[in-house]
């Protein structure tokens, strides 16, 4: 059997021991203890000014998604024919066209039917009349007309869409 | 709260307020473009940033059909940009050409009958998909 040395570490160290007993130590620890509470009392104090920053930037943050969130209306423009619906026309069409994308797949011959024969002013009321629409999950994203389409259809769907009506989405 | 907090904190909402309603309530006008409607469902009949040759159109769809197996994205493509008047000079220049219905191309198995001449009406119908046809329907009828 062979004896062996180990090594104390920490508080079981007799040496730390003597030197946190001493008045050197005792003033060490003391003087830590106070950084301590002066660290903590200056968080505390702080800490108002952190909300009142929170809450300013949370308003900003709000006021900045409202702003570029928001749906731009086309306008119509006056160098091209006029409309070729009515106000009536374009809610019906844009409620359609809603009606055959949202939900689980999207029927594409409904959304050609009803943009079929516009000409850009007509488009324009419909894309107003449509607006931003969220999908039927709730707090999904908001999108206005062409995002819908274009998020709905690709390939030869989204082609076919682009024939029937080209240059606008 | 100090006086001090009150006014930031109406400023804050002040302007939240601001942004909310200058957002819904100013629209955007677009006062872009020229004098053509890029839809083609215009009085006008151009559609800007095209050039469109009746001749050239006429000969990509028959590239598209006389072989086997379609190019239907060709076909679409090179109608994408043409409106209803222009598909009805396309489809003269197209005039009628030798067409075998059944096997959908120019094979003829039986040489001392020629193919009969059919116009481009009947090469699209029988060429596309009914979806893509139909497609084409909504856009050139009475053409189609």
């Amino acid at each position: 059997m062979t004896g062996t040395t180990k090594n104390k570490k920490g508080l079981g160290n007799p040496a730390v021991l003597a030197v946190a007993s001493s008045p050197a130590g005792q003033q060490a620890i003391s003087n830590i203890s106070e950084t301590q509470r002066k660290v903590t009392d200056a968080g505390i104090q702080i800490l108002p000014f952190v909300f009142k920053t929170l809450f300013v930037a949370g308003c900003g943050y709000v006021a900045y998604r409202l702003w570029t969130d928001r749906f731009i209306k086309l306008g119509t423009n006056p160098n091209w024919p006029a409309s070729n619906i009515n106000d009536a026309q374009a809610d019906a069409r844009a409620e359609a066209i809603y009606q055959a994308m949202v939900g689980f797949g999207a029927d594409k011959d409904a959304v050609a039917m009803n943009i079929a024969g516009l000409n850009y002013n007509g488009w324009v009321k419909v894309y107003n009349a449509f607006g931003n629409r969220e999908g039927i999950l709730p707090f999904s994203k908001e999108m206005n007309l062409v995002e819908w389409i274009n998020d709905q259809f690709s390939g030869d769907d989204l082609l076919e869409l682009r024939v029937i009506l080209p240059g606008v989405f | 709260m100090t006086d001090k907090e009150k006014k930031i904190a109406l400023y804050a909402g002040v302007g939240l307020v601001a942004v909310l309603l200058i957002s819904r309530i100013l629209p955007k006008t677009d006062k872009s473009g020229g004098i053509d409607d890029p839809t083609g469902n215009g009085t006008n009949t151009n559609i800007p940033g095209t050039t469109f040759n009746p001749s050239s159109v006429a000969e990509t769809l028959y590239d598209a059909m006389k072989e086997m197996g379609t190019d239907e994205a060709k076909i679409m493509n090179a109608l994408q940009y043409v409106n209803a008047s222009q598909f009805a000079q396309v489809a003269a220049k197209f005039g009628k050409r030798s067409y075998n219905k059944t096997l959908g191309n120019q094979i003829n198995p039986w040489p001392l009958t020629p193919l009969p001449l059919l116009p481009l009406q009947v090469w699209l119908e029988n060429e596309l998909s009914s979806s893509q046809y139909n497609t084409l329907r909504l856009k050139y009828q009475p053409l189609l």
